[in-house]
This record gives C-alpha cells, sequence and structure tokens, in this order.
C-alpha cells in the first residue's frame, strides 16, 4: 500500500516534470516572456481541482490514483520556483513585464482553481 | 547537440523531477496541516525557489553541464516546488473565509522568495 503510493507519486512526478520541460522548451524563448511556464501553471491549477473534485470521495485504488495524479503528476507539471526566478530576472529588464507576469499567474492562476472546481463537482465518481 | 543526447535529456528532467515530487509529498506530510496555512508547501516553494536561484547563479558563473541543469533545476526544483497545490490551497483559505491567512500564504510564499533570489542575483 505505502510502496504502491510512492511508486505512484515517482512516476507521476517524472511524467508531470517531463510534461512541464516539453511545454516550456516550446513555449520559453530565452530572454522572453515566459509563456511556457505560465501555461503549464494555469492549466495545472485547473487540472488540480478537477482532480480533487473528482475524486473527493473515492477510497482505496482510486484515490492512491488521484495521489499520483495529484500530488505527483499535476504538483510537478506545474512549478513556484521557475515563477519565482523568472519574475526576477525579467524585473531586471522591464518591470512591467514582471508585475503582467505575476498579475496573470497568480489572479490567473486563482481563477484557473475556481473553474475547476465549479467543472469537477459534475463528474464526481 | 546530438539528437542521441537530446533523447537522454528528457531522463535526467524525469528523474529529478521523481525525486522532487517525494521530497514534497514527505515534506507535506511532515508539515501540512499542523498550523492555520500548510506549513509543509510553504516550505518546499521557498526553500526549491532559493535553490533555484543558487542554480542560475552557478550556472551563469560556471555553466556546469546541461545534464545536470536538467535534473537539478528543471527537474528536481521544478518538481519538488508546485504552484498548483499553492494555488488550490490559497482559494481554500478564501472558500473558508481565511482572509488575513489566505493573502499571508500568497504574499510571504512569493514576497519570501523572489526577494531571497533577488539577493542571490546581486552577488
Amino acid at each position: 500500500m505505502r510502496k504502491s503510493i510512492y511508486l505512484g507519486i515517482g512516476l507521476g512526478g517524472g511524467l508531470g516534470s517531463s510534461l512541464r520541460y516539453g511545454v516550456s522548451s516550446l513555449l520559453n524563448s530565452p530572454g522572453g516572456f515566459p509563456y511556457g511556464t505560465l501555461a503549464v501553471n494555469l492549466i495545472g491549477c485547473l487540472l488540480l481541482t478537477l482532480l480533487y473534485e473528482i475524486f473527493l470521495h473515492s477510497t482505496g485504488k482510486a484515490k492512491q490514483l488521484h495521489k499520483a495524479l495529484a500530488t505527483g503528476m499535476i504538483g510537478s507539471f506545474t512549478t513556484f520556483s521557475a515563477f519565482s526566478a523568472e519574475s526576477v530576472q525579467l524585473f531586471d529588464r522591464s518591470p512591467m513585464l514582471a508585475c503582467y507576469y505575476m498579475i496573470a499567474t497568480i489572479v490567473g492562476g486563482l481563477g484557473m482553481t475556481m473553474l475547476g472546481h465549479l467543472w469537477g463537482r459534475r463528474w464526481r465518481i | 547537440m546530438g539528437k542521441e543526447m537530446e533523447n537522454l535529456n528528457i531522463l535526467f528532467v524525469f528523474f529529478g523531477g521523481a525525486f522532487g515530487a517525494l521530497l514534497r509529498f514527505e515534506v507535506s506530510q511532515l508539515w501540512n496541516g499542523k498550523t492555520p496555512f500548510p506549513l509543509g508547501t510553504f516550505l518546499a516553494n521557498i526553500t526549491g525557489g532559493i535553490l533555484l536561484g543558487m542554480l542560475i547563479k552557478f550556472y551563469e558563473g560556471t555553466g556546469f553541464s546541461e545534464s545536470i541543469w536538467l535534473l537539478s533545476a528543471t527537474g528536481f526544483c521544478g518538481g519538488y516546488t508546485t504552484y498548483s497545490t499553492f494555488s488550490f490551497e490559497v482559494f481554500q483559505l478564501l472558500k473558508q473565509r481565511k482572509w488575513k491567512e489566505a493573502l499571508l500564504y500568497l504574499s510571504t510564499s512569493i514576497l519570501m522568495t523572489i526577494f531571497t533570489i533577488w539577493l542571490i542575483f546581486q552577488l
């Protein structure tokens, strides 16, 4: 039981990070606006609450699957460290762009979280 | 860079991310749910953010290999820290009308990390 939770979170975490790397490689340009990180963080916020609502009353195997997907995959797909470092790097070039980036992530992230909450309740298993 | 090397890149990210996620899970198990706001996620995000700041600084100065960067920065720091859970926890605090806790959690997580990274970049 305990072993499979770790395995699920490890696999989910590896998969989520790899997906983030793919999206960032496509959308982030060196020295440009970090659209890739913004995209993974916003999509991840939506998916995390969707999963939370869908699996809210789940038990046993389904609950383990939720941990692997939510804590492992979506947790690693989104990133707080890149968001923070990019905000500082952007601020050096244009404080205005850094503000846009931070507001888009914070407000957009909360908006997506709320959207997942409203949608996910209809798909509860 | 050769095609074989590029195919290996994803492996470095995968293993760094897997380890980061497991460590975040352990830290959350230890510290979340014991304080008015989720201390586990808070600690993982701040320490992971600061570590990334240090790695960027070292990488610019010494230019260590790309595989180490992908393993430690993209993989580990990315997987250890999380934005989705952070946003979800702020949302939960707001839903419980804990306005002060929500604002404190949101602002201290972001400001402490950003300020420390900024300091590291000034060194």
